[in-house]
């Protein structure tokens, strides 16, 4: 079938997710709370405190992550990512309101369109960002990716799929998306992304076809399966020395994961969020595992450079878009 | 009392096992080989307590050092030698330190806010926002929201043209240039109040009235929704709810789309009953400085009780419901109890009436 079975036997399990609920809880209602006395403004804050909590409840053989970004900062890439995104649009609007109509819509047109190839940035921005904001045992992470390069690909990519119909649409992201990880590293581990469009392309295509074949139960294997994919393929380098995360999460799985989950939150009319997300948490640090034969204790800290300010971030969130799959 | 704790250098992932003491003046780190490192408080950039680990991070600038450890007695022997420490000041502690009691309360705050917000400050700021809305942009979009209207409808010019004769005719003070449209339509015994001084008039409500008195406390019942910018505020009012909502869920395109949405419908805005017995007192007092009969109010007011427009649910209640027009005929019947009126016949305005039957 579409995915081989994954050889455990090698991996270790070093992830274990510590976040209780109720702890995260007390972070959402400050949250909640906080951002309808300031009308909003708060949220920069209220996700540094969300991302502190996941990072210090993670730990990776025996340490926990650290986040060390700030809504000081993210409130700067915010406000800079409403000036680029939102007030262009408002303007725009009220140009057509004031009677600028065919004016007003060729902008607009130009807008949407200029919108597309910011997508690219806000890529970039967020890996930058989110990686010299993060350490484990005092060493930082770093991306170098670059904005051009990203771009290119994007701009050929939008180009391939219109001619394709879409269907080069998974090369595209695959092809970022190793761009991006290729460009990561940890001290002196270097990050690899070796998944192939390909492959990627089988196993959208078949999934797409067994999901609608069968009624929408085979989504969750489907799921399942690109997520393996993905984790199986990232690779880890130091000199001579090679890693690998390692993913064996079963259509059950993931069906128990995101339909008791929905369960919760439609149940609960959005209020047990929290309870969701912890579960989602757990779930990946449950089933990811890493084989390889580096030494934890020999990563040694290279320059940190690229320290990205924090607009990408904050279009990520404008543009509800995510990094994941 | 020294704890067992793990210290990273910032050079490399290799952790060495120290022993960590605190105490006024910073922590003492010493090493298995008996080497010593010393941290004032100050050199703490951050702390951090997550499930029975604390994470601390020394240093203003990378590469930064840090010490982890499951001995969570470190925060009290913190909070012990230096209870001002500016790093363990954390809106979340508060929170953490009290599990699902905090949860109970900070909804209760958060219901409460929400509740106050919605119900107290919103109507304060709609009504500020409506002081600060400019008198010639109200016009503007009176006028722009009749049109769209009317043009579905079917006006009746004659009649629209002798009743603002009428209005021209009366006895008044009004700051906004008001405008009466006659809509021709049986069914609906109706009338209502643009911003800015358009006045949509149905034909039935003439129809049925017996007296000039009656059309003059009409008017001058709509007249006052105007003057009081009622239907504006009414606006804003509605407006305002959903755009607390929207800000407060990040949700600007939404916004967007309920301003265009709340505009398209604002014909069917209610007004408060604050407003609507306003608006009477003002119809009452043109009808008394037109020396015409103030029970033109009241007779107005049960003309339209045997009304049966079940066609018109989508219309502005000019008058609402049937007790709430018995406790406004009440009103007016109080004022009018025990004085006694001197009626001078006005007979143009007679014959502009009769022109509209």
């Amino acid at each position: 079938m579409t995915s081989s079975k994954v050889d455990l036997t090698n991996a270790r399990k070093v992830f274990h997710y510590h976040g209780q609920v109720k702890d995260y809880f007390g972070i959402y209602i400050v949250n909640v709370l906080l951002t309808i006395v300031t009308l909003g403004f708060y949220y920069p804050w209220a996700k540094a405190a969300i991302m502190r909590f996941h990072y210090n409840n993670l730990e990776f053989l025996g340490s926990r992550f650290s986040f060390h970004g700030t809504g000081n900062e993210m409130v700067r890439g915010m406000l800079m990512s409403f000036a680029v995104i939102v007030l262009p649009f408002f303007l725009i609007n009220m140009a057509i309101d004031a009677g600028y109509l065919y004016e007003g819509l060729t902008i607009m047109g130009i807008y949407f369109l200029s919108l597309v190839f910011t997508i690219p940035l806000a890529l970039v921005g967020t890996m930058r960002y989110r990686c010299s904001r993060s350490s484990w045992r005092g060493v930082f992470f770093s991306n170098s990716s670059n904005y051009k390069e990203i771009l290119a690909e994007f701009a050929k990519g939008i180009f391939l799929m219109i001619i394709t119909l879409g269907i080069y649409r998974v090369w595209m992201q695959n092809k970022i998306m190793r761009k991006l990880i290729d460009a990561t590293r940890f001290g002196n581990i270097q990050f690899k992304y070796t998944a192939e469009g390909i492959k990627m392309f089988e196993l959208n295509f078949l999934g797409a076809i067994l999901v609608s074949l069968s009624l929408y139960i085979y989504y969750f294997k489907w799921r399942a399966n690109i997520y393996n994919y993905f984790f199986n393929n990232i690779r880890m380098i130091q000199g001579e020395k090679i890693g690998t995360l390692r993913a064996n999460i079963t259509g059950w799985d993931f069906f128990k994961l995101s339909f008791v989950n929905a369960l919760i939150i439609l149940f609960s009319l959005g209020i047990a969020t929290p309870w969701a997300v912890i579960r989602r948490y757990n779930f990946f640090a449950n089933h990811v595992y890493v084989m390889a034969n580096i030494d934890f204790d020999e990563v040694t800290q290279v320059d940190r450079f690229n320290m990205g300010g924090s607009i990408g971030e904050a279009m990520m969130d404008e543009m509800d878009l995510s990094l994941l799959y | 009392m020294y704890k067992k704790a793990k210290y990273f250098d910032g050079k490399q992932t290799k952790p060495q096992d120290v022993l960590v003491s605190v105490s006024d003046l910073g922590f003492t780190i010493v090493s298995h080989t008996g080497s010593k490192i010393m941290y004032s408080h100050e050199d703490v950039n951050t702390f951090s307590q997550e499930q029975k680990r604390i994470i601390i991070k020394f240093g203003k600038s990378f590469p930064y050092q840090f010490l982890e450890t499951d001995d969570i007695e470190l925060l009290e022997e913190i909070k012990k030698s230096k209870p001002d420490a500016k790093y363990l000041r954390d809106v979340y502690l508060i929170f953490k330190k009290h599990g699902a009691k905090s949860f109970l309360v900070g909804t209760t705050i958060i219901i409460t806010l929400f509740i106050i917000i919605y119900f107290y400050i919103l109507p304060v700021a709609a009504l500020l926002a409506v002081e600060a809305f400019p008198k010639h942009l109200e016009i503007e979009l009176g006028k722009q929201i009749k049109e769209n209207w009317v043009s579905a409808m079917k006006t009746d010019s004659t009649k629209t043209e002798v009743i603002n004769k009428f209005y021209d005719e009366l006895q008044k003070e009004v700051e906004y240039p008001i405008h009466i449209t006659v809509v021709d339509e049986k069914n609906i015994k109706n009338a209502f109040a643009l911003p800015g001084g358009e006045i949509v008039v149905f034909s039935a409500i003439l129809d049925s009235m017996k007296s000039y008195h009656e059309l003059t406390g009409l008017l001058g019942h709509e007249i006052g929704h105007v003057e009081n910018r009622h239907t504006l505020k009414a606006l804003m009012k509605s407006l305002s709810s959903y755009l607390f909502v929207s800000i407060v869920f990040q949700d600007y395109s939404g916004m967007l789309a309920v301003i265009a949405e709340r505009a398209a419908m604002i014909e069917q805005l209610s007004h408060s009953r604050e407003a609507e017995s306003e608006s009477d007192q003002y119809g009452y007092e043109l009808i008394l400085k037109n020396n015409g009969d103030p029970n033109g109010m009241i007779s107005l007011f049960e003309n339209l009780k045997d009304r049966h427009d079940s066609t018109a649910s989508h219309i502005p209640e000019f008058l609402t419901t049937h007790p709430k027009l018995d406790k406004r005929i009440e009103e007016i019947r109080k004022k009018t109890k025990g004085k006694t009126f001197k009626v001078v016949k006005n007979p143009k305005l007679e014959l502009y009436f009769q022109q509209l039957k």
